[in-house]
């Protein structure tokens, strides 16, 4: 029988069991309050309740809402800032990068994050370069900003390989010219002066006798490519006095094939061989004393584990703070209700038993711990989406918040504890002492 | 039920209703005693037996007439609900207001608010209707058509009304008057209430 169970479960889509989960986790209340509804007429008392506490209540239920909102706006984030980082990464197959740290290689070549590497021989490219079942080798030279913004230079391949053809203008043709970013402020036309560096060090000076006119702007690519100007290799080596890195006969070109005598070192050569058997066959025959070969990919599922334990950190961070919210809502509603006692007296004195006065109360809870459940489903969604237009600005990678439904099986787990203590302080004001309450 | 402040009347009506679980004695009703009965017992016999009249109402401010009117029904099944509804919609009209008026109570005079009260206190119709001073917060002309109105409605429907009061007019209109002092019943009543006893 568990057999059966077990293969029907995971016969179902991860959806229809995300469904399944949070129709579990729904069911509890809803047959609750299904039972109470109608076996009682609670709802004009409630609506009382709510009408004589509406201050109290609109604050109980902005602070739980609030308390869900930031449940679920974390969850939503670092969904949604995965699947980001991990697009941005889609279109470097495989690096190639002197020894050292594979994430600070990536760091630097998929995000543009400033970093301190050191330089590949000439020689591996041309390793590179002679095998028959490589697509594309891309050099990278980055290190230089424009008015912040990062200045790399690598091959017209690479950026049709990143963003296809130019929104606006043309392919750089010359090392006087470059591509700019969609999200960049740079206007076909411009001329750029590049500084060596980046930020508060950099030398504004130091590459004073180089300009670049803008003459095409690249499509967006939601990465931090997006912010950069991006120009010829050969022009971030002329700028640097290495020459163009091809022989005599070949002065002026830009792009490949490069002279291995002349080719200066560069930190980092993007690869996408033909296949992926080739591209794990070029990692294992560039992962040597003098280069490493690594998948984005790879580097990227890794630091994914560890936000992965994040996110288990931070959902049981914010479940806590909920429970906690709740917990204080719960305590608030007793002492409201603890004013209404009188009116409760009034009822059990009517006749009323004492489930009719325990329903009004744990109706009215339920309905406040509810409201705020799903109105905090919204404010997670507009905090998710404030949240994800302030990363995408500070990271340049295009961050959008992705809500699921394993979510909302959080925030009815939550409702479903919420209603369960809302049980207490009806349970109480159920029981009070009637004659008390009505002399009182 | 007359007699000064202290004398016990409200203690006494509180144990006609089982409300007062402290009260020593009997309260019989047919063959039960009252007082012995459950908790639950004793909100049956409330639910089936009792209508009750607060002195500052009680009601549901936020809720309209007919809301108000309809409460006890809301703790009863369908059948006896239904009933309830028909009856406090009836009594409502019978009481001059009316019932589909979607003002809260809270904008109500003091004298609609005890006739809703009234009207409540019928809605189920019980055997015996006891109320707690219910013209005491009314000015004189209200006071008096509340106790035509309430003397009329269970007489008309040939229950039993007993009232706490001081009022005159309402003592007036009773068949029989007890006065208590010091939690007892006496012969007369110090607060000048002309108490008789009738067949």
């Amino acid at each position: 029988m568990g057999d059966v169970v077990s293969a029907f479960w995971f016969s179902l889509s991860a959806r229809a069991q995300d469904l399944a989960v949070l129709a579990a986790w729904l069911a509890p209340t809803a047959v609750a309050l299904a039972v109470v509804l109608w076996r009682y007429r609670v709802r004009p008392l409630v609506h009382a309740l709510l009408v004589r506490h509406r201050g109290i209540a609109a604050i109980a239920v902005a602070l739980i809402a609030l308390s869900v909102g930031l449940g679920v706006a974390l969850l939503a984030e670092e969904r949604g800032l995965r699947q980001a980082s991990a697009r941005a990464a889609d279109r470097f197959d495989l690096i190639v990068a002197a020894p050292g740290s594979d994430v600070t290689a990536m760091l630097a070549s998929v995000y543009l994050q400033t970093a301190n590497m050191a330089l590949l021989a000439p020689s591996v490219h041309a390793d590179l370069a002679a095998r028959p079942d490589v697509d594309l080798v891309a050099p990278l030279a980055f290190g230089d900003s424009v008015d912040g913004a990062p200045l790399v230079g690598t091959t017209a391949a690479f950026v049709d390989h990143l963003a296809g053809a130019p929104r606006e203008g043309r392919p750089f043709a010359s090392t006087a010219e470059a591509v700019v970013g969609a999200a960049t402020d740079f206007a076909i036309g411009d001329v750029l002066h590049p500084a060596h560096g980046h930020g508060a060090g950099a030398d504004e000076d130091a590459h004073a006798h180089v300009e670049f006119l803008v003459v095409g702007r690249l499509a967006a690519t939601g990465t931090p490519w997006d912010r950069a100007v991006v120009v010829p290799l050969e022009a971030v080596w002329i700028a640097h006095g290495l020459g163009d890195g091809h022989a005599a006969a070949d002065r002026g070109r830009i792009g490949p094939p490069y002279d291995p005598e002349r080719m200066p070192g560069v930190p980092a050569i993007v690869v996408r061989a033909d296949s992926l058997v080739a591209n794990y066959a070029l990692r294992s025959a560039f992962t040597g004393a003098d280069r490493m070969a690594f998948f984005p990919g790879e580097v990227l599922a890794r630091l994914h584990g560890l936000l992965g334990d994040v996110r288990r950190v931070l959902s049981a961070m914010a479940l806590v703070t909920e429970v906690l919210v709740v917990a204080a809502v719960i305590a608030l509603l007793a002492v409201l209700l603890g004013g209404s006692a009188r009116r409760f007296a009034m009822l059990r004195a009517l006749g009323a038993p004492r489930g009719f006065v325990f329903a009004v109360a744990w109706v009215h809870g339920s309905v406040l711990v509810l409201a705020g459940a799903v109105l905090g489903i919204g404010v997670g969604r507009l905090a998710a989406l404030a949240l994800a237009r302030y990363l995408s600005e500070a990271s340049a990678v295009a961050v959008r918040p992705l809500p699921a439904i394993a979510d909302l099986s959080l925030v009815a787990a939550f409702a479903l504890a919420g209603v369960a203590l809302a049980a207490v302080p009806a349970w109480i004001v159920s029981g009070r002492k009637v004659l008390a309450d009505l002399r009182a | 039920m007359a007699g000064p402040s202290g004398a016990g009347k409200s203690t006494l009506l509180l144990a006609l209703a089982a409300l007062d679980e402290r009260a020593c004695g009997t309260v019989r009703w047919g063959e039960d005693d009252v007082l012995a009965m459950s908790a639950a017992r004793r909100a049956a016999f409330r639910r089936e037996r009792v209508g009750l009249v607060f002195q500052d109402f009680l009601l549901f401010e936020e809720l309209g007439a007919f809301a108000n009117a309809a409460l006890p029904g809301a703790w009863l099944g369908t059948a006896k609900r239904t009933a309830t509804r028909r009856r406090a919609r009836e009594l409502l009209v019978r009481l001059g207001l009316d019932p589909d008026d979607p003002r809260p109570v809270e904008r109500f005079s003091g004298g609609e608010r005890q006739r809703v009260a009234v009207a409540r206190a019928l809605a189920s119709d019980p055997a015996i209707v006891l109320a707690d001073e219910p013209t005491a917060s009314l000015d004189r002309a209200a006071a008096d058509r509340l106790v035509a109105a309430l003397v009329e409605l269970v007489a008309g429907a040939g229950r039993t009304l007993v009232v706490v009061s001081h009022d005159p007019a309402l003592a007036a209109a009773a068949d029989r008057v007890v006065a208590l002092a010091d939690g007892r019943a006496t012969d007369t009543d110090a607060t000048g209430v002309d108490v008789t006893r009738r067949a």
